[in-house]
């Protein structure tokens, strides 16, 4: 993954349990890093090492903290370094949705082998919308989810997951939400 | 064949590119695509393109045909609520069958983020093809890796100012332990060294010989351990000057071979034969680094032996003549696998478990360091159980000594030096002034003594000493101010100052020198070190001697061994007869040549061997052939060659001078 993503999780830790903390977290995730390059690809394992390190320092669930990540990833990273651009995506929270493979799209020209995952967005009943997350990567599902409460909040909307479930796939994952979004 | 598609419709343009604008001949905008229309109000009425923008590029389009000739060019147009902008080209197309042109481009992203930031442009204003927000992403990002490198470089010169604060606080430390270290250990060794001047009985003298020689090793070993403090003081330039090689070898032989003797191991020094004897180089450093490697090898070597070896290589590449330095020892060895770690800073074998003193870790590192500032380079090569060789190879330019100039200031022997004059000793240390005060009485010197650097000053001014030794450390004023307080009533050469103090640091010896010191010494005071410094500033019994009772002369006064005595002191024995072979070879010539001139009647040449003979014939104590011999190049440039017989005078007192230095050389002991 790329250094943004590391260090966006530094920034995390950081800021919401402090230097020493991540100091902890570093140490214990064995990463020799202390600092990530923003463009430059690192290996993956190195992320899944600071977040699994993460889980042990801060005592919560891998998963808790993807998605306590997610959220980080849109309310700081994405809208701080890349605002005009989330501004263009979408004014409101299914668009964005709608429109994130577009953005993705355009990112492939900067992070040259970034493989980008595919969001789908279909309309159902009762105001719900189903969206299908598919990814090369695996493990990343309760990050998506983290993603989604950040753009509820971004866009002053109320997330409502009514249900979650995993599509078999041969490479990656695929999950599929049913979501309910309502304006707070 | 070739099949080309039909023209685009309106719909396909639009997804082509989110801005088009059709205009008639008449530079009217009568359609406009759904993304202009969005942002601009009005063009449904088919204003102008005047109307609706400001076309800043091309900057000359103001109707139709002149937007027509503008066709492979970018048009950047504003609108003109200056809320919007444009980017594209135009191309020439038909409108019911009339001429027209069409505008195929995307809003002007930038401008629009730098002069309207409010104005929300979506995803949809752009077609999937406009490299724009690509752009943008891309520009977003390279910000983000910017800022990634300040922050790194900002942790990495907080870690360096860190480093340096550490590293000035270890210094510090080691400054002040120095001092607080050398400051007793002056008093044992000054003290030892005056009682070793007394009439003691012989075993008392063998007593008080050990316990100074104990009290020199503690003060090696703690300049040892301060040595890598003074290596940081001092990072930089290595220095160059003259030094004698075996000087350096014998002195390095001395001060290593009595703890060689203690293990009972052999240590040997060897010199290539026909090596040069004289070179240029920084001797402290290169002596520290030989010292380093002996005393190390003395540690690690139970039995067997330990070489010094000297000779003269040239550099495998450069071919540029090398002096190697060798320390070859039987000793205990070291394994491959540590062989690059020995020369880091604090390292000492663990496996070495056998009580062995493993010293500070910093020997190695020193003599790395200080080889590297000298332009070197060292080796190691090592086998467990056999023992190592370090070799050190440094670029030592030869030197060719002008022993002429020496004995243009004539010194007599330092050993048994006598002075009179009288010396302002300045010392806050009650110790230091009373042992200080001995040494220079030893030496035939009236002292008088300052305990502070303001007493220093009225006593400077009251008493007028031919010379000052100054305390650098007092509680009141230090050496450094009462030396600029000195300097405002007496010059340096009226009342010269010589720097006394209690550690060795390169900005102290520079600051010594602006302040108006003559000269910098280190305690403890050695009496034979101090006499080398006082012989240059002091006069000497030996020379109110000379002005006196006139020059030590043999018998018939042609050869002065006074000079002949020192300069053997200067170079030894065998260096000086060396020196002196040759001299009486050139004479030989030069007399020759001298005679060719005469009959040639080349007045000049004959002058200028004249001169030339007369000079190192006084350099060699041939002092009344010389006095001759100047006269002679007087006479000839004066009244040229009319008159011979002072030439035939000369003649023979040349060859009588000569056959007397050839038998006062052999007498010499």
């Amino acid at each position: 993954m790329y250094g943004l993503i590391n260090s966006s999780l530094r920034e995390m830790i950081t800021q919401q349990f402090g230097e020493d903390q991540w100091r902890k977290v570093l140490e214990a995730s064995g990463v020799p890093e202390d600092s990530f390059l923003t463009m430059r690809s690192y290996d993956d394992t190195i992320t899944f090492s600071l977040a699994g390190a993460a889980s042990e320092v801060l005592g919560a669930p891998v998963d808790a903290c993807l998605e306590m990540f997610g959220e980080h990833w849109v309310k700081e990273t994405a809208s701080k370094s890349y605002g005009v651009l989330m501004d263009a995506t979408g004014q409101e929270m299914i668009e964005f949705l709608g429109n994130l493979n577009a953005l993705h799209d355009r990112i492939t020209s900067t992070f040259l082998d970034y493989v980008p995952p595919e969001f789908k967005v279909q309309e159902l009943d009762d105001g719900r919308h189903q969206i299908d997350y598919i990814s090369q990567r695996e493990g990343l599902t309760p990050f998506v989810v983290g993603l989604l409460r950040g753009l509820s909040k971004r866009f002053g909307n109320t997330l409502v997951i009514n249900d979650q479930r995993s599509q078999e796939v041969s490479v990656g994952e695929h999950t599929v939400f049913d979501v309910t979004v309502t304006p707070a | 064949m070739k099949t080309h598609p039909s023209a685009v419709d309106w719909e396909q343009a639009q997804s082509l590119f989110s801005i088009v604008l059709c205009i008639d001949q008449e530079f009217r905008i009568v359609d406009a695509s759904d993304t202009l229309k969005r942002h601009i109000d009005g063009l449904d009425l088919q204003p102008l393109l005047t109307e609706a923008f400001d076309i800043s590029r091309p900057s000359n389009v103001t109707n139709y045909e002149s937007a027509h000739g503008y066709l492979d060019s970018i048009f950047l147009m504003l609108s003109k609520d200056r809320r919007f902008a444009v980017r594209g080209q135009v191309v020439e197309t038909t409108i019911d069958s009339k001429a027209a042109l069409c505008f195929f481009g995307a809003p002007w992203l930038f401008w629009i983020n730098s002069n309207c930031p409010d104005v929300r442009l979506g995803l949809g204003d752009f077609s999937p093809q406009d490299v724009q927000l690509d752009q943008l992403f891309f520009m977003s990002t390279e910000k983000k890796m910017v800022k990634d490198l300040e922050q790194l470089n900002g942790e990495l010169t907080q870690a360096r100012t860190e480093l340096e604060r550490n590293q000035a606080a270890k210094n510090a430390f080691f400054t002040q332990m120095s001092h607080e270290m050398r400051t007793p250990l002056n008093g044992v060794v000054s003290a030892l060294t005056l009682l070793q001047d007394q009439m003691l009985s012989t075993d008392a003298n063998k007593l008080v010989t050990f316990a100074r020689s104990s009290a020199k090793n503690l003060m090696q070993v703690t300049n040892y351990v301060l040595d890598l403090s003074k290596i940081d003081a001092t990072e930089g330039v290595a220095e160059s000057e003259p030094f004698e090689l075996e000087e350096l070898v014998t002195s390095v032989h001395n001060i290593v071979a009595a703890k060689a003797d203690e293990k009972h191991i052999d240590f040997v020094t060897v010199c290539q034969a026909g090596m040069s004897a004289y070179f240029l180089g920084d001797l402290p450093r290169l002596r520290q680094s030989l010292l380093n490697l002996l005393i190390n090898a003395i540690k690690f070597t139970d039995e067997g032996s330990i070489h010094l070896k000297v000779s003269q290589i040239n550099h495998p590449d450069s071919n540029q003549e090398m002096v190697r330095f060798a320390v070859i020892d039987t000793g205990i060895g070291i394994p491959i696998d540590l062989q690059e770690l020995v020369f880091e800073p604090f390292w000492s074998s663990d496996a070495c478990s056998d009580g062995r003193d493993r010293g500070t870790g910093l020997g190695l590192d020193i003599v790395r360091r200080n080889v590297q500032l000298m332009g070197g380079h060292i080796e190691l090569k090592s086998s467990v159980s056999k023992g190592s060789t370090f070799t050190i190879d440094l670029p030592l330019p030869r030197h060719v000594p002008d022993f002429s100039a020496n004995l243009g200031h004539r010194k007599p022997p330092i050993e048994n030096a006598k002075f009179a004059a009288h010396v302002l000793l300045v010392d806050d240390n009650e110790t230091n002034l009373m042992l200080g005060a001995m040494i220079l009485e030893s030496l035939d010197i009236t002292v008088s003594k300052a305990n502070s650097g303001l007493a220093a000053v009225k006593l400077a001014r009251e008493l007028g000493p031919d010379l000052v030794l100054m305390d650098i450390s007092m509680p009141d004023i230090d050496g450094f101010e009462a030396t600029r307080r000195i300097r405002e009533f007496a010059s340096a050469q009226q009342m010269p100052i010589v720097a006394l103090t209690a550690f060795e640091s390169e900005a102290e010896r520079l600051l010594s020198r602006e302040v108006g010191m003559n000269e910098y010494l280190t305690k403890p005071i050695d009496r034979q070190k101090l006499a080398e410094q006082l012989v240059n500033w002091l006069p000497t019994k030996a020379m109110i001697d000379d002005n006196t009772q006139g020059a030590n002369e043999n018998h018939d006064g042609l050869v002065e061994l006074s000079i002949l005595e020192e300069l053997q002191s200067q170079i030894g024995k065998k260096n000086l007869e060396t020196v002196i072979g040759k001299f009486l070879d050139e004479a030989a010539q030069r007399w020759e040549l001298l005679n060719d001139a005469i009959a040639a009647e080349q007045t000049k040449d004959c002058a200028r061997h004249a001169h030339t003979l007369a000079s190192t014939c006084k350099s060699f104590g041939l002092t009344q052939a010389g006095t001759q011999l100047a006269a002679i190049e007087q006479s000839i440039l004066s009244d040229g060659l009319s008159n011979m017989e002072p030439i035939e005078e000369a003649r023979v007192m040349l060859q009588n001078s000569v056959a007397r230095l050839r038998s006062s050389v052999e007498s010499l002991t």
